[in-house]
């Protein structure tokens, strides 16, 4: 891929927290460009929360690292707090002038041999066509459609089923006897929501998921134990290991393995997790902790969740639904829950259907495997920002912008097609092999963030050890990293430490 | 017993915090320049900090790698987590 000229037309799909991160590097480069956004406001998924919706993690650890989160966001930063920051990153950015509200992209063609991608779009009953030299898509992992599995018999169910994303106030669910459907994120938020108001609140999961407390033992703030140096060489090896890694999962194996252990015991104690006799509920996942960190699992649960299950205000059924009846769902074990709202928390379909053709036979089950998440090999002059779940994502986020910007002003280059081809095959057998299968699971990073974060600073030529002062080389090891360790980077935008053009 | 241990581990140590500390050293010095210091003088600074890590923590790590040891041979040597392939 060659650099673009300075003032090249960029097309930007989407104006949520990647479309945003992107257009914000890239204007600061000289490039000309626009956001479509099919909604009417900027945000993303943050336009479209259901009750009780915020970020799973501490505030400091979502936020943009060269913009200052306002003082009213609190630790699981309430989402119409991440909206109106958002909101105001566009207007300090001037981004606002620049995105083309309610105009949805249907189709890309073109960019055969470097030339222009043309995008088709629809606004307000118009079609349109439009070219430009270089597009990035930000539409992130899900489409607005809701993921809706159909069950036997759920047409004559009197009652009413509800995806997750159709629980936008606790009012709904008042005095109802309500069944959620999920173990994830959005299924715990929406059964403490049902728990505050309804008559009845079961949660029905096929298999519970390790918690991630956001202070272990109630003490140490899990960014502590979980985001810093040491714990990112302690989970199963990333796809291009460090000599250290590699030693450490060899003869060091024992510790690692005892190490997860310790840390399963005190999630158990800490959550109350085993049934003690039967007296409780069981919720000890049966499969270990390293796995599970990387699948679709409750990452942050809300602290009253788990007191909620134990208590039972929040009834745990562990099962499938088989089908519905009148007013009721059967489990696969024959048990009969009665419902008035089943909400089904099942995540959302992946819309890629306007990518260009060339590279749809690459979008599979678990999505599109990518060379650093960002491009594939493919489709030159296309990148995809956002195509990364990570704890912080909107670091995440703005430092794919950055490995871009840097890229299209000649500041680092791609190796050879092969090379990038092979590294995704690379990327591909590794995450088959590390990471529960899902439809997001080409995109999912969570605990291996840090190392990929290094990935794409090394690219760039810029040192990723990021901790300042005396102490550095102990930081470097013991103390997360969090945005605030990237803000010189993005301190006049030159990217800072960036091999030069 | 715990003095043989703690000087064993100090000793084990300070044999992997050297070959570590050669490996900080080399990847500190090759990393672009940043701050004050000079690209030797901030490797040999970190290459000296991990030495000393490794020399404090050498016990502790040596323990809970002999426990973990016993543990996991008790366990019957459980092979590492692995996720169910394609989709």
């Amino acid at each position: 891929m060659t650099a673009l000229p300075g003032g090249a037309r960029v097309a930007i799909i989407g104006a949520g927290a990647a479309g945003l991160a992107t257009a914000r590097t890239l204007l600061a480069q000289g490039f000309d460009c626009t956001l479509f956004e099919r909604a009417t406001r900027l945000g993303g998924v943050w336009t479209i929360g259901y009750a009780n919706f915020g970020t799973q993690v501490q505030r400091e650890l979502y936020a943009f690292p060269d913009f200052p989160l306002p003082p009213e966001a609190t630790d699981f930063t309430a989402g119409e707090v991440v909206q109106r920051y958002l909101e105001a990153y566009a207007r300090h950015f001037a981004i606002l002038p620049r995105i083309r509200f309610a105009t949805r992209v249907a189709a890309i063609t073109g960019g055969a041999d470097n030339a222009p991608w043309h995008l088709h779009t629809e606004h307000d009953g118009d079609t349109a066509e439009e070219a430009f030299d270089f597009v990035v898509v930000c539409v992130g992992l899900y489409s607005n459609v809701p993921h809706m599995p159909t069950f036997a018999g759920q047409a004559g169910f009197k009652g009413e089923i509800l995806h997750v994303s159709g629980v936008a106030d606790r009012a709904q669910l008042a005095g109802k006897r309500v069944v959620v459907v999920g173990f994830g994120k959005s299924a715990s938020d929406c059964a403490l929501e049902s728990a505050a108001v309804a008559a009845r609140t079961s949660l029905v999961y096929r298999r519970v998921h390790w918690p991630v407390p956001p202070y272990l033992l109630g003490i140490l703030p899990f960014k502590w134990a979980m985001l810093n140096r040491l714990s990112s060489t302690l989970v199963p090896p990333y796809y291009q290991p460090s000599p250290l890694q590699r030693a450490v999962h060899g003869i060091g194996r024992p510790l690692v393995w005892l190490w997860w252990r310790i840390v399963e015991r005190l999630l158990m104690a800490q959550y109350g997790l085993s049934s003690r006799g039967g007296i409780r509920p069981n919720l000890v996942p049966g499969h270990p902790i390293e796995l599970d960190g990387f699948g679709e699992a409750v990452m942050l649960p809300r602290p009253s969740f788990y007191p909620a299950l134990r208590t039972g205000a929040i009834e745990p059924v562990q099962g499938s639904i088989a089908n519905f009846e009148d007013h009721a769902v059967r489990l696969d074990g024959g048990r009969l829950i009665e419902a008035d709202i089943v909400v089904l928390a099942t995540g959302w379909e992946s819309d890629y259907g306007f990518l260009p053709t060339v590279l749809r036979p690459h979008v599979v089950d678990d999505g599109i495997f990518l060379y650093r998440q960002i491009l594939h090999p493919d489709a030159s002059r296309l990148a995809f920002i956002g195509h990364a779940a990570s704890i912080s994502s909107l670091l995440t986020y703005s430092l794919q912008a950055a490995w871009l910007a840097t890229l299209l002003t000649g500041r680092h280059k791609l190796p050879e097609t092969a090379a990038m081809r092979a590294d995704v095959a690379a990327l591909t057998a590794w995450k088959r092999r590390t990471i529960p299968a899902g439809r997001g699971r080409s995109a999912r990073l969570l605990l291996y963030m840090q190392h990929y974060h290094d990935q794409l600073l090394t690219d760039m030529g810029i040192d990723p050890w990021r901790k300042r002062g005396v102490f550095a080389p102990f930081k470097e090891v013991f103390a997360p990293y969090e945005p605030g360790d990237y803000q010189d980077l993005f301190a006049g935008l030159g990217i800072a430490g960036a091999a030069s053009r | 017993m715990m003095e043989f241990l703690w000087l064993t581990g100090a000793v084990v140590g300070g044999v992997v915090g050297c070959v570590h500390a050669v490996g900080v050293y080399r990847r500190c010095a090759r990393a672009p320049a940043r701050g004050g210091l000079d690209g030797r003088a901030r490797a040999a600074y970190y290459a000296a900090w991990t030495l000393a890590l490794w020399v404090l923590f050498g016990a502790y790590v040596l323990i809970v790698w002999l426990l973990g040891m016993v543990l996991y041979l008790a366990a019957g040597r459980p092979p590492p987590p692995v996720a169910d392939g394609p989709s």
